[in-house]
Order: structure tokens, then C-alpha cells, then sequence
């Protein structure tokens, strides 16, 4: 079953003066087979917030629009030429088996110097037929506590995912998934069994002996009911202790957690201390190597020098050989003629030889210095530390040590109020709680066996009452009827906790199965819990719960809109999704995603479009599943009016 | 759904139609809620309709 609108018609309601538009999809009424989008596309001011904010007023009045804002609703043009204007909105809904009707009108009166709007309350038809309930069946058409799961924002979609913490909206999510009627059920067949009860004692007035086993069996009937209170409290208590057992366990695990990183942590002190005395020794060996390193600095020099040195020998060497000549050569005896040197070149001779001879001495000096530089040379041989590595491993080591220290400290915090005394403490609650559940259990055991033996009792009872009853046709069919009532109740009592849990279940998969196609982070994000209450948690793949308010707004929106749609694929009927702004801030990733997950969607998707919301890559995706596109077109800009079209 | 109802008329002795009858009422008058009484007299009706 789905629930369509069909057709929409707005009278001087903001920009659209007369306008009717037919939404019907006629896909021979079969939905689950595709061209289930319609599209409305208008450019930003062109009428499509106005558009969806008509048929919100029209379904749920006030609660939409206020009187306030509703005075703006009306044709800002018209108004001018008329100051007694009307408004009016009139939509068709259809399923399978009904048309529904619903419209709304408002007026401009005169109060004092102001005019204020005069709404008329919403009528209702039903396959033709006015409805005095109209409000209702409103209600149980679309409730209104949960209006944005039909008719959405996609700016807002975000605020969406709070939405079920309401407790009216948890009511309306019941609504959609036809929870109430099961509900209703269960209460009218405890009355009706009540009824009949009644009906079977005033019929057995007249026979005693009936009267008192009826009598009795009513008063078996208070203690099995007394009795069955009693376990369900204690079923409650007993789940309350295991609540606190569980907690506990957690905190347990969660002080052996704290426990472990503690000792974590003084492993990973030593370590440092460990790293920190390398740290030293690296530093000793540093400032060694800092200290030798003149000698490389001056090899080169030494290098130069001794070159110097050698050149300068073989200088002094070459003085030396003439210093002997000269010296032959001013010897008298030696000279051959007498004449040869004169006392001013003889005294010249002698300086040179004197100056050659001091000379001689530092050839001496040489020799010493060429020593030197012999042991200079030994010295280059030496391989002197290389300073850039141990810089580097020093490096190194102070980094780790850094870190190693930032993760001390992370730790450090974690564990700040570690108790080790408080897992005992725990662990000795624990044998209490133990003990309280046992006593719980043992206790159930009891009074389920007390219930026994009363139902038992009552069965004994019941027998005679059908034998007494027997006895007159009136009151056998009041008995035949009395246990009829009293199987349905039963049997309605099991089929709405049943029908509860198997409908979150299956929300819970929808919105899972959907969550996990539209969101960006599949490999994470693993599935979606719908609590009792229903609000959400995502299970991330690492087996812990994530809260949605700790995600971003995007991923929030992601998870509102399964939520939504997992909503409506349950819902019965399924209902229409109108989306205004459909991807709201959602990035190119989760746009497509949702695109492509909007062909599985049974219902009628009704898009409020600007062309950047939907780029053309998208409508082109989308395209298949199209079954009609509108335009909102601006008219003169004298008239403030719009008028939709078919796109051809 | 379906399924559940005929195992709940089974076990509990009752024609799948009765339930399904009533669940049925319930939908439609849900919309009558305040007016419980008026729905146990329906109620009543398909019982008795079914426990003849």
C-alpha cells in the first residue's frame, strides 16, 4: 500500500494565484517497479519552500504556519486589490482503496485597525464522504509529530536525527509503523472480557451454585493477576540486577584496562630512562669528537706547510754548497795571483758567507720542523669519529624519547583516578548483586509455581462452570463467549510484544541496509541500533557503539535520511517523501549515494529542486527513474506569481 | 504478520479470521480512541459473531 498525492491546488497562497498541479505517478499502481520521482525544479525565490509550505498548512494548520506568518501567505499582489481576500489549498491523497480530500481555507477580517487571518479548521473526505474527525485522520494519514519524515528540509536534516528524543514523535513513529491499533487491541479484548464476565454473573443471578464458582474463579482470576504483577516486577528487578552486573563488568575491564596501561606506562619509563642515558652517552662521545676535530680542521694547513717546508730545505741545503765554495775562494793561499780580490770585495765575501752560515743553522730547525711534519703526517692516518652520524643517532634517540614521553603523559591522564582498590570493591558488589539475582530468580520460581497451581484452580473452577452453565442455553453462549474473549486477549497480549520487537527490527535493518549504501564510510560504519525508544546509535566495526551527536553534520544527515527512508520502506501504507533542498550540505559522495539509492524506495519522491542541488550528472543518474519533471516559472514581475509546468 | 496470526490462533485456540477481523476494526477506528466504549461494543460483536 502506498500513499500518494495525487493532485494539489492552491488558491492566492503565496506566489500561486489558481494552480493546480497533478502529481499523480501511474506506473499501473505499482510502485515497487520504478518512475517513482517527480521533480520540481525552480530557481532560488521562484515558490518551491512556498510550494511545500502550502500543503503543510493545509494538512496541520497552526502547527505549520502561524497566524502570524500566515497574514505574508497571502498574494502580496491580490491582497492590494482586495483587502477581504481569501485563501484556499486543497490536496488529494490516494492508496489503493481511498481518495482522500483534505482542505483548508483562511480569510482576511477586519479586527480594530489590523487585519488578521480567520482559518477555518480542515476538512476531511473520504472517498466523497466528509469526515467530522478530520484532525485524526490526519494524524493517521501523516502525524504530524513526525511531519518532517514526510515532508523534509534538506537544510534541516540534521536536526532530524534528534527528532525521535521527543516523546510525541516517538508516539508518531509508533503510528507509522501500525503499532497503537495492535496496542488498542490488547486493551479493548481485556474490556471486552471484563464485559462479558459481567454480563455471565448478572445472567447466573438466579443459580447459586453457579454464582459461586463464578464468584470464585473472579477471585482467582484478581490473584493470578496479583501474582502475575508480582513476576513482572521481578522480571524487571532481575533485569535491573543484570544491568548492574554488566555495568560493573564493564568497569571491571575497564580498571584492568586502566590497570594494564598503568604498567604500561612504567615499562615505557624505563625505556625512556634507557634512551635517555644512550642520550648521554652519545653526548660524551659528541663532545669528544668536537674536541678532535681541530686536527682535521688544520690537515690541510699541515699539508701546505710541509710543502713550504720541503722547498725551503732544498734552498738552505743549496746555501750550504756555497758557503764552502766562498770560504775556498777567500783563503789567500788559495788565490793564484794575489790580485784577484780587492779588501772591499774580500770584506763582501765574508758578509755573504757569515749571512750564508746563519743561514746554514736554521737548516737545523728544518730538519727538526721536517720531523714534525713527518709525525703530523702519521697523525692524518688516523680516522677521526664521524660526527654526523652520531649526531643523527642522537637525533634519532631524542625523538623517540619525545614521543615516548607524550604517550608517558597521554597515559598518565588515563589513569590519573585509577583506583586499584576499587576492583575489589566492585568485585564484592558483584557477589551481592549475584546473590540478588538468584534471590530474584528463586522468588520467580515460587510464584510462577503459586500461578501454577491458582491457573490449576481456576481450570477446576472453570470445568464446573461449564457444567453449570450447560444447564441454560443463555448463559453456556455468554461462558462460549467469555473464553473466546479471554483467548483473543491472550493471544493480542503475545502479538503486540511481538509486533513491537519484530517492527524495530525491522527499522532497524532497513535503516542499517540504507545507512550502510549512503554513508561514505562503509568500511566503518557497520550498522544503525534503534533502541526501545527509538533513537539511533551507529555500531561502528570495531564493536563499540558511536553516539550521533558526536558525529559531523553531514554523516548526520546521512543517518537521518536512512532513518527516514528505513521509516517509510516500514511504514504501512508507505507514505510520500516530499524533499525540499533533498541533499541539504551533504558532499558529492553522499549525493550520489542517495541518488542511487532513491529507485529502491517504493514511495512517491516529490523533489524541490534548484538545478545546482541536482547537477546534471545526478539528474542524469536519476533520469530512469523520473516520472515527471515541472518547472516553477517566475511571471511579469509586476504579479509576485508563479506558475508550475510540465517540462516537456 | 499473517504467519504470526495464524500461530497465535493456533496455540490459543481461536479462528485466524477473529483475530484478523479485529486487528482490522482496530485500524480503521483508530482514529476514534477517546471513544473506547464504542469500540468494545464492535469488539464484542466479532466475538460473539466467532464463538458460535
Amino acid at each position: 500500500m502506498t500513499l500518494q498525492l495525487q493532485k494539489v491546488y492552491f488558491k492566492n497562497w503565496k506566489c500561486y494565484i489558481d494552480q493546480t498541479i497533478d502529481l499523480h505517478i501511474d506506473n499501473n499502481s505499482n510502485l515497487d517497479i520504478r518512475k517513482n520521482i517527480l521533480v520540481i525544479a525552480g530557481q532560488n525565490g521562484a515558490g518551491k519552500t512556498s510550494f511545500q509550505t502550502g500543503i503543510l498548512w493545509c494538512l496541520y494548520g497552526d502547527d505549520a504556519v502561524s497566524r502570524q506568518e500566515l497574514i505574508k501567505c497571502f498574494n502580496r499582489i491580490e491582497i492590494r486589490k482586495n483587502s477581504e481576500l481569501d485563501l484556499f489549498v486543497r490536496l488529494t491523497f490516494v492508496d489503493e482503496e481511498h481518495i482522500y480530500i483534505v482542505q483548508r481555507g483562511a480569510e482576511i477580517v477586519r479586527r480594530g485597525s489590523s487585519n488578521v487571518p480567520r482559518v477555518s479548521e480542515a476538512k476531511l473526505y473520504l472517498n466523497g464522504k466528509e469526515k467530522s474527525d478530520a484532525k485524526e485522520r490526519i494524524d493517521f494519514l501523516l502525524p504530524r509529530s513526525c511531519r518532517e519524515f514526510f515532508f523534509f528540509d534538506g537544510t534541516k536534516i540534521d536536526e532530524y536525527a534528534r527528532l525521535t528524543h521527543n516523546s510525541e514523535t516517538r508516539q508518531a513513529i509508533e503510528r507509522t509503523l501500525g503499532i497503537p491499533e495492535i496496542r488498542n487491541l490488547r486493551d479493548d479484548s481485556q474490556g471486552v472480557v471484563k464485559k462479558f464476565e459481567t454480563k455471565l454473573r448478572e445472567a447466573a443471578k438466579t443459580e447459586n451454585k453457579l454464582q459461586e464458582v463464578i464468584v470464585k474463579a473472579a477471585e482467582i482470576k484478581q490473584e493470578i493477576a496479583a501474582k502475575k504483577e508480582q513476576l513482572k516486577k521481578i522480571k524487571h528487578e532481575e533485569a535491573q540486577y543484570k544491568k548492574f552486573l554488566h555495568d560493573n563488568e564493564q568497569r571491571i575491564s575497564q580498571i584492568e584496562e586502566l590497570n594494564e596501561k598503568q604498567k604500561e606506562t612504567q615499562a615505557e619509563i624505563k625505556k625512556r630512562e634507557n634512551w635517555q642515558q644512550q642520550v648521554s652517552s652519545l653526548n660524551t662521545q659528541i663532545g669528544m669528537a668536537i674536541q678532535n676535530s681541530p686536527i682535521i680542521m688544520l690537515s690541510d694547513l699541515i699539508r701546505e706547510a710541509s710543502e713550504d717546508l720541503e722547498s725551503k730545505t732544498v734552498a738552505k741545503t743549496r746555501f750550504s754548497v756555497n758557503v764552502d765554495l766562498l770560504k775556498e775562494l777567500v783563503k789567500e793561499e788559495t788565490c793564484l795571483c794575489g790580485r784577484c780580490l780587492d779588501y772591499e770585495s774580500h770584506m763582501f765575501l765574508e758578509q755573504q758567507i757569515n749571512y750564508l752560515e746563519e743561514n746554514a743553522q736554521d737548516s737545523e730547525a728544518v730538519i727538526e720542523l721536517t720531523n714534525t711534519l713527518a709525525r703530523l703526517r702519521n697523525l692524518l692516518r688516523f680516522k677521526p669519529i664521524d660526527i654526523d652520524v652520531l649526531l643523527e643517532q642522537r637525533n634519532i634517540l631524542s625523538e623517540d624519547i619525545d614521543e615516548i614521553s607524550q604517550a608517558i603523559k597521554r597515559k598518565q591522564l588515563e589513569t590519573k583516578d585509577f583506583d586499584s582498590d576499587e576492583a575489589k570493591i566492585i568485585w564484592e558488589k558483584q557477589g551481592t548483586i549475584k546473590g540478588d539475582i538468584k534471590n530474584s530468580q528463586t522468588s520467580y520460581k515460587r510464584i510462577e509455581e503459586e500461578t501454577t497451581a491458582l491457573k490449576q484452580k481456576l481450570n477446576q473452577f472453570k470445568s464446573q462452570q461449564e457444567q453449570l452453565v450447560g444447564k441454560n442455553k443463555h448463559t453456556k453462549n455468554l461462558n462460549q463467549q467469555l473464553r473466546t474473549a479471554e483467548r483473543l486477549k491472550q493471544a493480542a497480549e503475545e502479538l503486540i510484544n511481538w509486533y513491537i520487537d519484530s517492527s524495530r527490527n525491522s527499522l532497524e535493518n532497513f535503516t542499517s541496509e540504507i545507512h550502510r549504501k549512503i554513508t561514505n564510510k562503509p568500511d566503518e560504519y557497520v550498522g544503525i541500533k534503534v533502541k526501545p525508544d527509538y533513537t539511533l546509535s551507529i555500531d561502528h566495526v570495531n564493536q563499540y557503539a558511536i553516539n550521533p551527536e558526536t558525529i559531523s553534520a553531514g554523516e548526520k544527515e546521512a543517518l537521518a535520511f536512512a532513518f527516514i527512508v528505513g521509516l517509510n520502506l516500514i511504514s504501512r501504507p508507505a507514505r510520500l517523501l516530499m524533499m525540499d533542498t533533498p541533499f541539504g550540505n551533504l558532499d558529492l559522495e553522499h549525493k550520489r549515494n542517495i541518488v542511487q539509492y532513491l529507485s529502491n524506495i517504493r514511495s512517491q519522491i516529490i523533489l524541490l529542486a534548484t538545478d545546482s542541488d541536482i547537477s546534471a550528472e545526478l539528474l542524469h543518474e536519476l533520469q530512469p527513474f523520473i516520472s515527471q519533471v515541472y518547472r516553477i516559472k517566475r511571471l511579469d514581475g509586476s504579479e509576485d506569481a508563479s506558475v508550475i509546468e510540465v517540462d516537456e | 504478520m499473517e504467519e504470526k496470526i495464524k500461530e497465535l490462533a493456533k496455540k490459543y485456540n481461536i479462528f485466524p479470521a477473529l483475530l484478523e477481523e479485529a486487528i482490522q476494526m482496530e485500524k480503521q477506528n483508530l482514529v476514534f480512541t477517546d471513544n473506547r466504549r464504542r469500540l468494545l461494543s464492535k469488539l464484542e460483536e466479532i466475538i460473539v459473531k466467532y464463538s458460535k
